[in-house]
């Protein structure tokens, strides 16, 4: 492989498939657009390949715009494990709700791209653009059920709001361009670094938060989750739940602790309150909801809160266990989608509490799976969650955090009522009405049981994929 | 006072008395012309701060290409909903004092950034200096721009599509 290409090898990948699509679509019509999910799935998995192939290496290219190094290919790991559940949870979802087409497939690989693009920039314009390509195919994919009125206000909302965000974003990069003279990220941290923090930089590392924030949906920047996750195909809802999320993150973490290490005390002070915020505010309003894809927005803006606690906590056991704890949100958060992607009641998704009654009784297996993945959004052990958050907190406490690592674990416990209502439903309520039936699908039951073995494997063991996760940063923290 | 310190008062007037008028004409019509007005005064100011290629864009891509769309835009509308669009102005006052909010922020701002006295001096053909960067230096950003716009195009076909 030629060096200059090496560091950008598993996009390439990504975006070759894409345009393999594009193409694909023009042949003449077969009935349905199956195969091309297949081809899509087979890129994503060929650039997981890649990336193990690439593992170790650093290298930099296109004039130190992209970098490869663990923290990227950790990421690349991450957004692509999403990427193809997302695709193996599509491909009778799709069918089945009559928005099967070769753009959705073309959509959800550009995302792809622009997150795991996210991941290897090194320049905030680059950033920038990739940030724009993952949410512009994201908006779209919103909108995907178009005669729906609730699939039109999704799109419209994620859009309008995401744009101003974008603009937050890019006035921020022109300060911060105004006050160190360049857009690349060493060189920031370089002339940051020479002088004490004028307000140029401080103004422009402030509006970069609100663009994250925003991308992340940490609290004030959440109003768009429940609407965009409820009217966005239930597919889509699990990718931006996931992908996007794990995206900003690792623009995020790039951002602060090899650019801004000269004003940590600041944005951690800032970071600790909105932790403090995201968390409550998603666990509280999250127990009001009854449906249960607005239930699991607001679980996501509050595991963005957990998260969060990882990056105030900093260093390597902070940082290692964002990514850690990322992965692990991953895997639970798109088999709790998969499921309810699965089950339909009266021709209807099910996405009512009420239509999960007595689901243990007549799909003892789907019942469990679902349980598992709620249990390991709770944080119960032997499931993953549990230990995603032991690392977070713990590593919260270590750096001193200590009311931070406790209000985290009241939060927990909160979120445990409305997760564990749902198990209640299934193993205790009647069903009432029609039944809930479960749609035959085999690449959806593949997709759920890859990752509830992603769950319980980092459950059972976690140390491996921890260290990988510490040794990953350790280049941002040099 | 200097022809150049002369110009750029002359085009700040012209900028601010348009953008005020796109937003309290009654017309939206003419709130656009004043629109496309505003963004011509906004090049001025690119040349008088020797960005000729980035005045050229202004003009070209703002003035040009976004005016034509809002302009489409409001004939399309006016046909649809059968009425003039006259544009309401309830939040006066609020906006107002929104404004003047940000403006003592951003004038506080200024005040306070070390901002160097005089221009730095212009050396060489910037136009031709972009052409170059734009494709080595920036050539990733530059390439990436078109999947962006690939994107952008895939999404805006799939909402204008027709119901099968």
């Amino acid at each position: 492989m030629d060096a200059a290409v090496r560091p950008v090898a598993p996009l390439l990948v990504v975006a070759g498939t894409a345009f393999l699509l594009l193409v694909l679509d023009l042949l003449p019509p077969r009935g349905t657009k199956r195969h091309l999910g297949v081809v899509a799935l087979a890129g994503v998995v060929a650039a997981l390949l890649v990336t193990v192939v690439l593992w170790g290496r650093e290298a930099r290219a296109f004039s130190g715009m992209v970098v490869l190094d663990g923290f990227a290919l950790f990421f690349d790991v991450v957004i692509c494990y999403a990427a193809a559940l997302v695709l193996l949870l599509s491909m009778d979802y799709c069918g089945r709700h009559g928005i099967e087409s070769g753009e959705y497939y073309v959509l959800v690989l550009f995302s792809t791209l622009g997150m795991m693009l996210m991941a290897h920039a090194a320049d905030l314009i680059l950033i920038f653009l990739a940030l724009e390509l993952m949410s512009l195919s994201l908006y779209v994919l919103a909108g995907f059920f178009r005669w729906r009125l609730t699939g039109g206000e999704s799109a419209m909302k994620y859009f309008l709001l995401g744009a101003f965000a974008s603009g937050f974003f890019v006035y921020g990069v022109a300060l911060i361009y105004g006050a160190t003279g360049s857009t690349a990220l060493e060189r920031i941290a370089a002339a940051a670094g020479a002088r004490p923090p004028g307000p140029l930089l401080v103004v422009g590392l402030g509006l970069l938060l609100v663009g994250f924030g925003f991308k992340i949906s940490s609290v004030p920047f959440h109003m768009w989750a429940p609407d965009v996750y409820e009217g966005a195909p239930t597919s889509v809802a699990a990718l931006i739940a996931t992908g996007s999320k794990a995206a900003g993150f690792a623009a995020l973490l790039r951002v602060l602790l090899s650019t801004f290490k000269v004003v940590q005390p600041d944005w951690t002070a800032l970071l600790w309150g909105v932790a403090v915020l995201t968390m409550t505010v998603g666990n509280v309003v999250a127990i009001a909801q009854s449906n249960v894809k607005r239930m699991l927005a607001y679980s996501s803006v509050a595991h963005v809160g957990y998260v969060l606690v990882g990056v105030v906590a900093g260093g390597a056991l902070g940082a290692g266990g964002v990514l850690f704890y990322l992965l692990v949100y991953t895997f639970t958060t798109v088999g709790a989608f998969g499921v309810i992607l699965l089950l339909e009641r009266g021709r209807q998704e099910a996405v009512n509490l009420d239509d999960y009654g007595g689901l243990a009784e007549s799909h003892p297996v789907l019942a469990l799976v679902l349980a598992l993945f709620l249990l390991s959004l709770t944080g119960m052990p032997p499931t993953a969650g549990f230990a995603g958050k032991f690392y977070l907190f713990g590593a919260a406490v270590r750096s001193g955090y200590i009311w931070l690592a406790v209000i985290a674990v009241l939060n927990s416990a909160v979120a445990a009522y409305y997760y564990l209502r749902v198990i209640v439903y299934m193993y205790m309520r009647d069903r009432e009405g029609v039944p809930t039936g479960a749609v035959p699908s085999f690449a959806g039951r593949l997709a759920l049981g890859i990752a509830l073995w992603g769950v319980l494997q980092l459950g059972v063991m976690p140390a491996p994929v921890l260290n990988l996760a510490q040794a990953a940063v350790a280049p941002l923290l040099r | 006072m200097s022809l150049e310190a002369a110009g750029f008062w002359g085009l700040a007037l012209v900028l601010l008395a348009s953008s005020l008028a796109v937003v309290l004409s009654k017309n939206l019509f003419h709130s656009v012309l004043y629109l496309a007005l505003a963004l011509v005064a906004t090049a001025g100011v690119f040349l008088l701060l020797h960005a000729e290629f980035l005045a050229a864009v202004q003009i070209l891509l703002y003035a040009g290409g976004v005016i034509t769309i809002v302009v489409f835009a409001i004939v399309v509308t006016e046909r649809l909903v059968g009425e003039r669009l006259n544009q309401t102005n309830r939040g006066v006052a609020a906006g107002g004092l929104v404004s003047l909010a940000v403006l003592i922020a951003i004038g506080l701002f200024v005040m306070r950034a070390p901002l160097p006295h005089a221009a730095p001096p212009v050396a060489g053909d910037l136009t031709e200096a972009i052409g170059r960067n734009l494709l080595t230096r920036y050539v990733l950003p530059f390439e990436l721009l078109a999947v962006v716009f690939l994107a952008a195009l895939l999404g805006a076909l799939f909402f204008a599509r027709k119901e099968e």
